[in-house]
């Protein structure tokens, strides 16, 4: 017998059980489907509807809070404070989580919760978190040491006592955002990040007005595997803390500093003689055309205009990947109008391009 | 006279489908037990699956495997879909037991779709859910959900 008789007979049996079914009698048990099959149908929804779903039965809470490993409860505009208090001792298994805020909702406790349940957590994100105290701070020292990500950005009321604190124990630190928290980014607190966090590859100090080179030349000496590092605004800082993130990182790809007017060109040539240094340390990657390799890709020196355009050129000369043309910009020169005849190697012939790269192979 | 060989799966309810071997191998669970198996391996026991099920599940692959080019496709899965709550809850459990990723993908997808812009309320009367909180973690989400009359 095919099966196509087979399911012919079955659909007329489908369709008058339909009939009979008339929404009194309920056949399937949703609140008992497979946990894995609930996760994928809640990994398709948005955050809020995921904590609406988890909010429906004791089963669907249950293995919804077990299964979620990544959360943003930023859409929350009025009770951030009471879901993190309630969802947290649940999500056990949690990695990431977002709390950014548009308007200041977190309190203490809430960061407290996180940090005496959530001890997977690598990803945070408390952007504009205005009230939260150092004691949030401590809590996440204490409870969350597998932190690779952290974004305290805007958060002005932390002091450097606590980020110090805290980067002493949370020493897998890749990422950090630490933009605009004037009072937590001081050069002691760096000089500890540079200490305790070896393994960071991108720093935001964009509007740390307080730090100087002191700082600064911590992380490079020890943080070699820096990539980022964003300085924006960091007006204190002069040619010193260039000259030693040209030194010590030789995985730098990317750096700010707009508004650093204290930078001349002797930082600008000790990044250009840089690329050849290392070159002759960094392995494998020597020969590449690609990007990957190519040492500096980002570069923002707006507004300083001590720099002269001989520095520059030998700059973006020396780095393949920095771009003037509009197409792929990222040599960002705005306010330095004595730098507008500097032009990256892709501007001019292709045959430059391979020049330019032989000239480094001693 | 067909040249590939068939299938019979045999439903939780003893019902019986013979298919061709490679509508059959659309369930990697399926492929799994025949690569396993051994030569013999001509019936297959789908215990988690009901006749009625796995009769729209052996559709489902037919069409999938026989004419996957298609223009139709699109809204043949579209039409496949359209089914009761009861019907399309068995068609994720089976998919996701007999591992057909195209069903799995397609039926989570829709009920996905049910929860859209539903509150918890809404939700349980779409699913026929029975609110199983105690008092007590009854308070605490209400606590929780107060944000629901904002957003």
């Amino acid at each position: 017998m095919k099966g196509g008789e087979l399911e012919v007979c079955f659909e007329r049996l489908m369709m008058a059980g339909g009939g009979r079914m008339g929404g009194r009698r309920v056949v399937i048990d949703w609140s008992e489907i497979p946990a894995e099959l609930l996760l994928r149908v809640v990994s398709l929804l948005d955050d809020r509807t995921v904590i609406v779903a988890s909010a429906v039965c004791c089963g669907w809470r249950d293995a919804i809070c077990w299964g979620l490993t990544h959360i943003s409860l930023s859409w929350c505009k009025n009770s951030m404070n009471n879901l993190v208090l309630s969802l947290a001792p649940k999500l056990k298994n949690l990695r990431s989580l977002t709390l950014r805020q548009d308007k200041p909702q977190l309190f203490d406790n809430a960061v407290e919760t996180i940090a005496n349940n959530c001890h997977g957590l690598e990803d945070l994100d408390l952007s504009k978190s205005f009230k939260l105290s150092d004691q949030s701070l401590y809590a996440l020292a204490h409870g969350c040491q597998n932190l690779i990500k952290l974004t305290i950005s805007g958060c002005s009321s932390f002091s450097d006592n606590a980020l110090a604190y805290l980067s002493s124990y949370c020493k897998k630190l890749k990422i950090l955002n630490l933009c605009g928290c004037v009072k937590a980014a001081s050069d002691k607190a760096l000089k500890t990040i540079g200490y305790n966090c070896s393994q960071l590859q991108s720093l935001n100090l964009g509007w740390c007005e307080e730090v100087g080179d002191d700082g600064v030349t911590s992380l490079a000496y020890g943080c070699h595997d820096l990539r980022a590092l964003d300085l924006c605004g960091c007006v204190l800082i002069t040619d010193e803390s260039v000259i030693a993130l040209a030194n010590n990182c030789p995985h730098l790809r990317s750096l700010g500093l707009y508004y650093c007017q204290n930078i001349t060109d002797q930082a600008i040539y000790a990044l250009a003689h840089s690329r050849a240094k290392n070159k002759h340390q960094v392995w494998g990657s020597v020969k590449t055309r690609d990007e990957e390799g190519s040492g500096l890709m980002n570069l923002n020196i707006s507004q300083c205009t001590a720099l002269t355009p001989p520095a520059v050129q030998a700059l973006c000369d020396s780095f393949p990947a920095l771009h003037t043309c509009p197409g792929r910009h990222s040599l960002i020169i705005s306010g330095c109008l004595n730098l507008t005849s500097v032009h990256c190697a892709c501007a001019l012939q292709a045959h430059r391009a391979v020049n330019t790269l032989t000239n480094h192979a001693y | 006279m067909t040249s590939s060989k068939t299938i019979v799966l045999r439903s939780s309810d003893g019902a019986t489908f013979e298919v061709d071997e490679a509508v059959a191998l659309h369930s990697l669970m399926i492929k799994h037990r025949i690569e396993t198996g051994g030569a013999d391996s001509t019936t297959i026991d789908v215990p988690e699956v009901t006749g009625n099920t796995l009769s729209k599940v052996i559709e489902y692959c037919k069409k999938h495997v026989e004419a996957p080019n298609s223009d139709d496709l699109k809204s043949f899965d579209t039409d496949f879909v359209k089914v009761d709550q009861a019907v399309l809850c068995h068609l994720a459990k089976a998919s996701y037991y007999m591992n057909i990723k195209g069903l799995l993908d397609l039926s989570s997808k829709t009920i996905a779709d049910m929860f859209k812009g539903k509150t918890v309320e809404q939700i349980r009367e779409t699913f026929h859910i029975k609110n199983d909180f105690t008092p007590e973690e009854e308070e605490e989400l209400r606590k929780e959900n107060s944000w629901n009359l904002f957003v």
